[in-house]
């Protein structure tokens, strides 16, 4: 358990350096860990999983904890290993942070900061885009996921309907798709 | 440092316990709770000041609201401040989501339950989609943006080619396209 515990520190470790515009631009590169190279759990269990970070509050990098927690398999030794993910997610990423701030970052001309961000940002769209592509295949694509998936991508990129509501909406939706 | 200048300085627990209520309101997103907090209600930063470390934040790795949180910890408390701030921000949600995950897998044997987690999941793939049609707008009629996000989302999403790979060909590239190279 100790091995594995610091196998996911050391895979939360190396994302975090992945992290560009944010920790939501690593969730498909936490897919392709996860499930594809070391089978740490189902596709259709990192999409619950992903669903499940998504409605508790906090950064968006608490998908990594729940990586680390169900690697180990939940209980006391995923409670370590959740949390110990997320530090080592959190931690190098905020020495870099600070020692950048102190010293060249501010120094960066601001039309080249505008040139970085503008450059940076389709990396970022188009792992934002992957990841919703990808969860969504993950759930098998049946019709209820894609009616309810491309529904919430409809609303919430034409209203500031809040983020809890829509996935709750789904989650409704699920729910009752079951009962009728 | 004169003493005026001393007193306004965030303590560790100051910072800890500031973070940490920003980071407890954070559903879908921390951005807006932290501008909130830190610009409206505690006045710790100007509209100006925020952008400027946000923008920072962003082009160094890892996440972004908390890249600026380490910053501004460091700022007022040096290094120990620094983790106090990272550590309010997540070591709290960190708790909630595990205590949420145990409670969900309590009742999973439940069919409801399990379509719920399913209607759920989709709902989050799709918000994902939404975000990424919001985030794109300043590039949507760009080429250069286009074409980088044509050739990420192929590599990733489609070749499911391992992240790095992806990156150190794409950020020089797209940089490069970008001008960010050329002479001022």
């Amino acid at each position: 358990m100790i091995a594995l515990t610091l196998h996911v520190m050391a895979v939360s470790l190396g994302l975090s350096l992945l992290a560009v515009g944010g920790a939501i631009a690593v969730v498909p590169e936490v897919y392709r860990i996860a499930v594809d190279v070391n089978g740490w759990m189902s596709p259709q269990r990192f999409a619950e999983l992903y669903a499940i970070s998504q409605f508790a509050p906090g950064p968006n990098a608490m998908i990594l904890a729940l990586m680390g927690w169900e690697a180990v398999g939940g209980a006391a030794g995923g409670w370590v290993a959740g949390m110990a993910a997320m530090l080592a997610f959190v931690g190098p990423t905020s020495v870099i942070s600070v020692l950048a701030f102190r010293s060249w970052a501010a120094r960066i001309s601001p039309s080249r900061q505008v040139l970085i961000r503008a450059a940076l940002l389709p990396l970022s769209v188009a792992l934002v885009a992957s990841s919703g592509v990808l969860i969504t295949l993950s759930l098998g694509a049946a019709p209820l996921v894609i009616a309810v998936a491309s529904l919430v991508a409809l609303t919430s990129a034409v209203t500031n309907a809040h983020p809890l509501l829509l996935i709750a909406g789904g989650a409704i939706a699920g729910a009752a798709a079951t009962v009728f | 440092m004169d003493e005026v200048e001393q007193a306004k300085r965030l303590t560790r627990l100051d910072l800890f316990l500031l973070f940490l209520v920003i980071s407890v309101q954070s559903f879908g997103g921390t951005l807006p709770f932290a501008r909130r907090e830190l610009i409206e209600r505690r006045r710790i930063l100007t509209e100006g000041e925020f952008a400027e470390m946000l923008a920072l934040g962003q082009v160094l790795p890892g996440p972004n609201v908390i890249n600026m949180s380490a910053a501004i910890g460091d700022r007022n408390a040096g290094w120990p401040g620094a983790a106090a701030a990272v550590a309010g921000m997540v070591v709290v949600p960190v708790l909630i989501v595990m205590a949420l995950a145990t409670a969900v897998g309590t009742v999973t044997g439940f069919a409801s339950v399990q379509g719920g987690l399913l209607g759920m999941a989709a709902a989050a793939a799709g918000l994902l989609l939404g975000t990424a049609w919001r985030m794109a707008k300043p590039m949507r009629t760009s080429w250069r943006g286009i074409a980088v996000f044509a050739a990420v989302f192929a590599a990733v999403a489609l070749l499911r080619l391992p992240l790095v790979l992806v990156l150190a060909c794409a950020i020089p590239a797209s940089l490069a396209l970008h001008g960010v190279f050329r002479r001022a």
